[in-house]
């Protein structure tokens, strides 16, 4: 162990060994506030991505306990955002496989009473549901989110190259689906 | 419709951000396909998730921490519990190796055979399988 240990300060600079060896997990101050700063972002997404309130309120606390759980260090900001998202999209695909197998659900019905008394946003919600899953996906993250193309990229797993082409069609469907 | 960018996306991705339209940009969005999807996207969705954070209800900073702290320890109790019946899984089978050798090499100054009865092997098995039960019933994966 020890060994180890001095294997790793002497490979990786000075601060990256205890990381790498242990990783340290956020202190309750730091993680409460990146909380605060992104939940309502993440249960957006996920109402979004799934269709559904109650269910978006369960994978968003799992969500927070995954990432607390991979206790990594992060670069910035928006990396350890990106992880965030990259985790909750996991869930939501997860879930979503397991429930319908590749075939897209109608919208829930307390959904439709969540938006009845905004016609936009129930358009939207069944718009949204009638696109493939990476397309909710990557649509949400570009213009709710503002994310860059890497970022999607980085998020949903697919290349940064594929992602512009991926987002035109994309919006495309969306716009025919919100005009229909 | 051609599957490019136009070169003013970015402009009206700023002016749904900024919630303006010049006249200028307003002209080219009419004449623009994919200029005028990007503005009904970008806007519907914009104004869904401004909509959504308002009316999100999510539970307190505070129980989450307590919520993420809580899960892991149980998972943590978990693995400790499965490191130790493996170890004792290991320990049994070598002490069952170590007693066959040893019955082995050693001239049978009584007669043990009698003694590997049912009941024995009952015991046997119930030693080497209690920790494997054990295993799977606190193993969640």
């Amino acid at each position: 162990m020890a060994i180890t240990a001095l294997m790793l300060e002497t490979i990786l600079p000075a601060g990256q060994s205890k990381a790498k060896a242990a990783p340290a997990r956020m202190d309750e101050e730091s993680f409460r506030a990146f909380y605060e700063r992104t939940a309502r972002q993440v249960w957006a997404y996920l109402v979004r991505l799934t269709g559904e309130s109650q269910l978006a309120d369960d994978l968003l606390q799992e969500a927070f306990f995954r990432f607390y759980r991979a206790g990594t260090h992060y670069e910035s900001e928006s990396h350890r955002r990106n992880s965030l998202f990259r985790i909750a999209t996991n869930l939501a695909r997860d879930h979503g496989r397991r429930r319908r197998r590749g075939v897209d659900v109608p919208l829930p019905d307390n959904m439709e009473s969540l938006d009845a008394r905004h016609d936009q946003r129930t358009d939207l919600a069944r718009a949204l549901s009638q696109l493939k899953p990476l397309d909710r996906e990557i649509l949400w993250l570009a213009y709710a989110q503002g994310s860059s193309h890497i970022e999607i990229a980085e998020i949903v797993g697919v290349s940064s190259k594929s992602i512009k082409s991926l987002l035109f069609r994309a919006r495309r469907k969306l716009a025919e689906l919100l005009r229909a | 419709m051609l599957n490019r960018e136009c070169s003013r996306e970015d402009d009206v991705l700023r002016a749904v951000a900024s919630a303006y339209i010049d006249d200028d940009l307003r002209g080219h969005i009419a004449s623009c396909a994919g200029c005028a999807d990007l503005l009904a996207v970008a806007t519907s969705v914009t104004d869904d998730r401004r909509m959504l954070m308002r009316e999100a209800t999510i539970p307190s900073s505070g129980l989450v921490w307590s919520r993420a702290n809580m899960q892991a320890r149980q998972q943590a109790r978990r693995l400790v519990i499965r490191t130790a019946t493996l170890v004792q899984i290991a320990l049994i089978a070598a002490a069952i190796i170590v007693a066959i050798v040893v019955l082995g090499a050693t001239p049978p100054r009584i007669d043990y055979r009698p003694l590997l009865t049912i009941p024995v092997f009952a015991f046997l098995a119930w030693l080497i399988l209690a920790p494997v039960a054990v295993y799977f019933t606190v193993t969640e994966d």
